[in-house]
């Protein structure tokens, strides 16, 4: 999703039409608790959705080496609290969060990651611009 | 002596009555007109005229106009000629400038909300952005690896 996001955003999102939710997928060990969970720190501070952003876009570096100090790094060049932010990852504040998430998700049988819900209609693996906007424009009335 | 004074007034009375009979032309005022009866002829009075008035420090009263009641109601329209009957009070000591014109109603767009900065949680605790109320709810399954 991340190449038509902000096509959805700027189109359906920003305009009232569309609602995104973000449910977790831990499918990579300890690299996944990690960062799902720095996400959920950023939303402490209301900016989960940024940080989200930043930690697609810099996935390269969530593989090598240190995946904490990785997120924290990414957290500073956000100007985040950074005190704040690395204490609730070092607490852990949000693991029972994301796992129970996750569980949810296996539970509905959603097991192909990136999945995406549209009103209870699914498309499964990353898909270009036109086919989001044909499916949510079919849900409008389009 | 009492002969002289007779004598004297003897001929005072006789010059008294000399005098009586060259009567003197006066001038005599010209004979009144007699007095005729005019009918009486019925003049329209002017209409009275509504005229601006001047800025004082006392409040003045003016008349409230009358009020044409044309509602089929009696109590009504009693009512309103009451309320109309009484003297509206104005207060001069401000100036009285022309009632501002209205300006024709335009539609006055909503603004746009940006719901790009709107976000939340929703019962399941799943971070959302955008419309709460939105039509359509696209949840993303993923994971950042």
């Amino acid at each position: 999703m991340l190449g038509s996001e902000q096509e959805l955003k700027e189109n359906f999102v920003k305009t009232g039409q569309v609602r995104m939710l973000f449910n977790p997928v831990l499918n990579h060990g300890n690299r996944s608790l990690q960062t799902h969970q720095a996400a959920e720190c950023a939303a402490e501070q209301g900016q989960f959705w940024a940080y989200r952003e930043h930690l697609f876009a810099n996935q390269g570096r969530l593989w090598s080496g240190d995946v904490r100090e990785a997120v924290k790094a990414l957290a500073v060049e956000m100007a985040l609290d950074t005190a704040s932010f690395n204490a609730c990852l070092d607490e852990q504040r949000h693991l029972a969060l994301i796992q129970g998430q996750d569980s949810r998700r296996i539970q509905r049988g959603i097991r192909f990651q990136p999945s995406f819900e549209i009103n209870e209609e699914f498309l499964l693996g990353s898909q270009p611009y036109d086919t989001f906007k044909q499916v949510i424009e079919s849900h409008l009335g389009f | 002596m009492k002969k002289t004074s007779f004598i004297l007034f003897i001929s005072f009375i006789l010059l008294l009555s000399a005098c009586g009979g060259v009567a003197p032309e006066v001038a005599q005022a010209p004979p009144e007109p007699a007095a005729t009866e005019v009918p009486p002829t019925e003049t329209p009075l002017p209409p009275p005229t509504l005229t601006a008035i001047p800025p004082t420090g006392t409040p003045t009263e003016t008349p409230a106009p009358a009020v044409e009641i044309v509602t089929g109601n009696e109590d009504e329209a009693e009512a309103e000629s009451e309320v109309a009957a009484e003297p509206t009070v104005l207060p001069t000591d401000t100036p009285i400038s022309p009632a501002p014109t209205p300006e024709p109603p335009t539609a006055t767009p909503e603004p746009e909300v940006d719901w790009l900065a709107s976000f939340g949680r929703t019962e399941d605790n799943l971070m959302y952005l955008g419309n709460p109320d939105a039509p359509v709810t696209l949840t993303d399954y993923s994971d950042f690896m």
